[in-house]
């Protein structure tokens, strides 16, 4: 991610959270996605995303399927059960994280 | 635009050149890559793809390259947790059950330095089942460089000379009580590389499965 390292934190956040929005996704369409949900304020690096797609497969959280398009292999990640339920979670704690720096950042909006 | 046939063949030459060798991350990454030159390509670059692609190389080859040192750590990971779980399963105990009662029953059979001979075997026999394994897999049905099934080599070279540190240590011994030590470590050794050869033929199978028909 170039923007900043705040972000950096909620990567995971963010995966999870399209991922669970749509069927499934391969990685350069989730950069896309961000940036362009963002409108291009957030821009995530190949060496940030595939790391983190990596290891949520890896902790099992995604699903991979492959499938051959425009002349070559495409790698589809999609949420698994468990997948799902950490989605909330992280959520949540995204929610009650950004509730938190509120208070000390801007105390008289909460 | 799309990229033709030869364009993508670059492309994945160009990347098993500066050492990204296992196919299933190179696959990836040969699509972040052409995504984003026809992604450019459609936005009005009207240069050719070569031109493009070296833009996009100067750009971003370093943050390519970290991936793939970061792909390896989680497929490591993945290999241990697919151990762990071969590990816990009820089939272990049972695997070395069988194991400590063969080798119990050869010892008492063959005499304490032919067991020792026999003994010494175990740790190739493991080491062979990966080799055959593999061996069918990468040349018999022809699939390609995989990373988590070559990681997987370490574990599989660990249990090969662990054992051999005992055996030494070992090799003088006459007393039962060690004996039947010995006998319980390599039982527990065979398991382990049992294991290991079942989680290796269920890798290749995942790999040939989900590669089937789009290779």
């Amino acid at each position: 991610m170039s923007n900043s390292k705040l972000y950096k934190g909620s990567l995971t956040t963010i995966i999870l959270k399209l991922l669970n929005e749509h069927d499934k996704m391969y990685g350069y369409e989730i950069t896309q996605k961000v940036k362009a949900l963002t409108k291009g304020e957030l821009k995530i690096t190949e060496g940030a995303l595939y790391p983190a797609l990596h290891k949520l497969e890896a902790e099992g959280l995604l699903d991979v399927e492959v499938a051959k398009v425009d002349n070559r292999l495409r790698k589809y990640y999609k949420l698994t059960e468990t997948g799902t339920k950490e989605t909330v979670n992280k959520l949540e704690e995204l929610a009650e994280y950004i509730k938190t720096m509120q208070t000390l950042v801007n105390p008289k909006l909460v | 635009m799309k990229l033709s046939e030869e364009d993508i063949q670059f492309i994945n030459t160009y990347l098993e050149n500066s050492d990204v060798v296992f196919a299933d991350i190179r696959m990836e990454m040969v699509d972040h890559v052409a995504s984003d030159i026809e992604s450019r390509m459609e936005a009005g670059d009207t240069r050719s793809f070569y031109d493009v692609f070296k833009t996009y190389m100067v750009e971003n080859k370093g943050q390519l390259l970290k991936d793939n040192k970061q792909f390896l750590k989680s497929a490591d990971k993945k290999i241990w947790k697919a151990f762990l779980k071969a590990l816990l399963s009820p089939m272990t105990p049972l695997l070395f059950l069988i194991a400590y009662v063969v080798f119990y029953v050869v010892y008492l059979n063959v005499g304490i330095e032919t067991f020792r001979l026999i003994i010494s075997y175990v740790p190739l026999i493991g080491l062979s089942g990966f080799l055959l394994t593999y061996v069918v897999y990468h040349k018999v049905k022809n699939l390609k460089r995989f990373s988590v099934v070559e990681r997987l080599a370490f574990p599989f070279l660990v249990f090969y000379q662990l054992p051999n540190l005992v055996f030494n240590f070992s090799n003088q011994t006459k007393d039962l009580r060690t004996i039947l030590w010995v006998i319980g470590f390599v039982s527990f050794i065979l398991t382990i590389k049992i294991l290991l050869v079942v989680i290796s033929i269920e890798l290749f199978m995942n790999y040939e499965k989900r590669f089937k028909n789009i290779a």
